[in-house]
Order: C-alpha cells, then structure tokens, then sequence
C-alpha cells in the first residue's frame, strides 16, 4: 500500500486503474457473432448435403425433372454460398454483430475496418482454399482416407490460425485460439491411434466435432469470459450520476 | 504543489477517460450502459471532455441507425497518465486532492 493513502483511497485508485483492462478483456471476447457464424456454417452444410442427397436420389430413382429442379436449386446454393463465404459473408456478420449487442453497445479494439484475409493476404487465403478443396477432392475420391483426412487438414488449418492470430494480435478472443489448439491436439491423438475415430454412419463426425465442436467451444469460453468481464467492468465503473458543473441539463 | 487537471478528476470523466483508454473507441450506448449514466449526463461530460482536446466525437452510421462513437485522443491519453502522476506526487508529499 502506498504511504499516506487510506484503504477506501487505495481500493478507489485499484479499481479505477482496472476498468481499461477490463474494457479490453470484454471487447476482445465478444465472440457472439463467431457461434452464429458456426451456426450459420452447420445449417449451410446440412442443407448442402440434404440437397445433394435428394439430387442423387431422384436420379437414381428416375425421377428427371426433380433431379433437374434439384441440381439447379444445388447450383444456386452453392453460388451463394461462395459469395456469402467470400465477400457477403462479413458484411452480413457486421450487422449481425451490431444486432447481437444492440443493448450493450459497439466497442472493439482493433482498427475500424480490419481488412479480410482476401484483401490483406490473398496469396494465403488462395493456398488455404486450395489446401481445403484439394483434401476434400481426394478425400471424396477415396485417395485420401477418410480416417487420415482431419490429421492432413491439421497441417494446414492450424498454421493458418496461427498466422490469423498473429497478423490480427490484439483484436480477436484469446479463447479462439483454443479451436487450433484442440484441433492440433485431435489430430496427434488420431495419428497415435487414440481410439477417437468415429466409423461407419458417424464418420462425418470425424470433420465436424474439430471443425464446428472445437470450435463452438472455444467461441463459447468467450462469450462466457466476455459476460464475466462485463459484470466486472460494470461493478468497476458504475458512475455516480454528477452532472457537469457547466450546468449542462439533461437532454 | 502539484495541480489536478479538473476536466481529468472529475469521476464520471475519469471513468469515461479510463474507460476509453483501454479500447480503441466506443459508442455512446456503450459507455451509457457501462457507466451506469443517463443520455444527457453521457453527453455532457463527453462534450466538454471533446472540448478540451482529450476525446475525439465520430458522428457515422451503424446500418440504418445513426451512432456517435468516441476514442481518447492523444493528449487525452497523456493527460491522463499526467493525471495519475500528479494524484501519486500530491499524496505521496502528505496532501490530499481536491474532491
């Protein structure tokens, strides 16, 4: 304790000394928007696979006309969800966001309009992309099995991350680096033989719990750390209510 | 003596100062709901923490709906670790700061 301060002086002095940090821990947190986005991601691909589903049914089945109707309704779905993964996709995520914490107001900690990765780095958004389709391709064309398919995504997804929480160092939760991190750790475990591996009708569960579940969970730890860190920013912060001596009414 | 920057040591402006220091901006509800304050108070310490040169008023847009979004200039930001300085020198040499 300092000389010549009182108690209620030093917890005073402590706790106005913290609200930066604080404010800090919860704007960098609020990783709402990130599970609507896993959300958004698990519906996208459920009605992908249901539509493909449906297209290979009806032609199997020798329904033409609904197996046409089918692959353009596909087509279509794909063509948004291109635009929506490439370009529309963070725009339609701001507004989410905004909506998402209407009553708690907009804070961040990074620059206004944090460039995407395609503007920002394009060569290692291309080589990422490619890294996805190549290992989907050859995973869908059984050259790549099935079982070795999240340790080889592992290789590439996770230096990814790494270089994402590097470039954007400050700005996003220190929770989602969880999702890389289980991630990297799914795929060692697989690799020594772990029994983790999911067979027969659940194998699409071998992508999905490290892909959606890591990270669900890790966007999760946010929120949750984020309420955490509001509540304490709050009790930090209540301010009495003075008015300005310039003899300012109230509006 | 040491002097206490008046527009700094005020508390509800000391807590919008620390507050801003710790992100990069802020909107108005923001910091409404945080400090616990009403629109016109908000606005009225904001306002003349503007006109001393400590916190910088972005007047845009968020969708459709207007917001005004505030960050700690540079002066601000040293004024009020100048504030700080100041309140440890006055009670370390045995005063006690205005309240």
């Amino acid at each position: 304790m300092k000389a010549n301060m009182t108690e209620p002086e030093n917890k005073q002095d402590n706790d106005l000394r913290e609200i930066p940090t604080w404010a800090r821990r919860y704007a960098e947190n609020r990783t709402l928007p990130m599970l609507v986005f896993f959300g958004i991601f698990v519906v996208g691909s459920a009605a992908f696979g249901g539509l493909s589903y449906l297209t290979a049914w009806a032609y199997v089945t020798g329904h033409r006309a609904l197996a046409v109707a089918a692959m353009l309704v596909l087509c279509g779905f794909a063509a948004w969800w291109m635009w929506f993964s490439f370009v529309g996709g963070q725009r339609i995520m701001r507004r989410i966001t905004a909506r998402l914490y209407r009553s708690e107001g907009t804070v961040s900690v990074g620059p206004a309009a944090e460039p995407d990765i395609w503007r920002k780095s394009p060569a290692v958004g291309f080589v990422f992309m490619f890294c996805v389709i190549a290992s989907v391709g050859l995973g869908l064309l059984g050259v790549l099995p099935i079982r070795y398919m999240q340790p080889i995504s592992a290789l590439y997804f996770v230096p990814f991350c790494v270089y994402l929480g590097i470039t954007q160092r400050g700005t996003g939760s220190p929770f989602m680096s969880l999702w890389p991190t289980l991630y990297g750790i799914h795929a060692i475990l697989l690799v020594a033989g772990a029994p983790i591996y999911f067979g027969g009708k659940w194998e699409a569960l071998n992508m999905l719990i490290p892909v959606i579940g890591y990270g669900v969970l890790a966007a999760l730890a946010g929120h949750i750390y984020s309420r955490v860190a509001l509540h304490r920013l709050r009790m930090l912060a209540a301010s009495p209510e003075i008015p300005d001596e310039t003899g300012a009414q109230e509006q | 003596m040491t002097e206490l920057d008046a527009d700094v040591h005020q508390p509800t402006r000391l807590r919008i100062l620390m507050l801003l220091s710790g992100v990069d901006s802020a909107d108005f509800n923001f910091l409404r709901t945080t400090l616990g304050l009403s629109k016109g108070n908000l606005s009225a310490h904001t306002s003349r923490l503007e006109e001393a040169g400590y916190v910088e008023i972005t007047k845009g847009f968020n969708g459709k709906i207007p917001n005004t979004s505030y960050c700690l200039t540079e002066l601000g930001r040293s004024r009020l670790a100048a504030y700080w300085q100041a309140l440890e020198e006055i009670r370390s040499s045995g005063g006690t700061p205005p309240s």
